[in-house]
């Protein structure tokens, strides 16, 4: 029955009914316990978790390689559009 | 956004009523894409002129390579924000502010990278035509999925994209719906001209012998098709009619990615949830 999940209480306000499962820990949390990040629930201390991952792992350096291969790439078009268009007109 | 399982009517539907609701952001997706698209019709037309010459000419082609590919980054932007304001409007319901504009620099970077990555492997593959249609869902995926790089990387938009492949059919149905739709709207742009046209004729003294011969109807076996015979025309009015169509097919984009995550987050439960407990009350 789908309305089960509903009847489990908050796992930190036992008096409010659980509106949301926590993606991560799979904690039934109400309404104001959970957030929603990249389109997934997590309840407070998770989200924390997540979050402090994020910030410790991006640096500036972390958008030199994606930096390299965006001018790579460019070149890279500007070429590809030419000899495909010399191509389709060699045999049009 | 309410309970429902993903399919092509419920995603067209919300798509145009998203795309209304962020008409004004596709001024900015135009005016971003123009320079982009006018080179590339200036140098596929320059291509098709120079015939079997054009690759004596490369210096000149090169240079309005390099042109347009400079100009590429512009329109991603473009259509980056165009995406943002659809993802808000279809959360919030109305139209998004000017705050849209601000980008997050990780996500503008591997969006950047994951379309020209398509992009290349368009120019690479494209004269196979098989691989068009999967590369063209590809590149709006990338726009679609990209507010999900909250840092940059190479791997990480790739499998964003891959993710959001799981409704192979339902893409196929879009493709296949907005490709109708582009060439419905080529056919009533050249009729439009032509229309145009007539009444120009009939107003007054106008030359439209040069206008008769840039629109003349290319012909196919024994039957004129709506379609110039002409490159230059013919190319500016496929631009015209994919500039129309990108809209709604980001749109149309954008709705799925959501309702996708929404189904992956647990939420679409929840919403399903209320609403057989408000059904109950009642």
């Amino acid at each position: 029955m789908p309305a089960a999940p509903s009847r489990a209480p908050c796992a930190n306000h036992p008096d409010r009914p659980g509106r949301a499962l926590c993606m991560t820990c799979k904690k039934v949390v109400c309404q104001e316990c959970a957030t929603q990040w990249e389109g997934i629930n997590y309840c407070v201390l998770c989200l924390a978790g997540q979050r402090q991952a994020v910030r410790t792992k991006t640096t500036s350096l972390g958008y030199l390689p994606v930096l390299g291969a965006i001018a790579f790439l460019l070149w890279a078009s500007a070429r590809l559009m030419v000899w495909v268009n010399v191509v389709a007109a060699s045999f049009s | 956004m309410t309970w429902r399982s993903i399919g092509l009517v419920g995603v067209l539907d919300e798509s145009f009523a998203v795309a209304r609701r962020a008409a004004p952001w596709i001024g900015l997706l135009w005016l971003t894409a123009l320079p982009a698209r006018l080179l590339g019709v200036r140098l596929e037309y320059a291509a098709h002129a120079l015939g079997a010459t054009a690759a004596d000419h490369g210096d000149y082609l090169i240079s309005l390579g390099y042109a347009a590919a400079l100009a590429l980054p512009l329109a991603l932007y473009g259509r980056l924000v165009f995406v943002r304001a659809c993802a808000r409007a279809l959360r919030s319901g109305v139209c998004p502010g000017l705050d849209t504009l601000r980008v997050p620099p990780a996500a503008a970077a591997c969006y950047l990278y994951a379309a020209l990555l398509v992009e290349v492997l368009f120019y690479a593959t494209g004269l196979a035509l098989v691989t068009v249609p999967v590369l063209v869902v590809f590149a709006g995926l990338a726009a679609a999925t990209a507010e999900r790089c909250e840092r940059p990387g190479l791997i990480h938009p790739l499998r964003e994209i891959l993710r959001a492949c799981t409704h192979g059919r339902l893409l196929a149905a879009l493709v296949f719906v907005f490709a109708t739709a582009l060439l419905l709207a080529e056919i009533n742009f050249y009729f439009g001209l032509r229309g145009a046209l007539w009444l120009a004729e009939a107003a007054g003294p106008f030359d439209a012998a040069r206008w008769e011969h840039a629109l003349r109807p290319a012909t196919w076996w024994v039957a004129q098709v709506p379609y110039p015979e002409q490159k230059l025309p013919a190319l500016l009015l496929e631009s015209a009619a994919t500039a129309a169509v990108e809209p709604f097919w980001l749109a149309a984009l954008v709705v799925y990615v959501q309702q996708l995550w929404t189904k992956e987050s647990g939420e679409d439960l929840s919403r399903r949830f209320e609403l057989l407990r408000a059904g109950e009350a009642a």
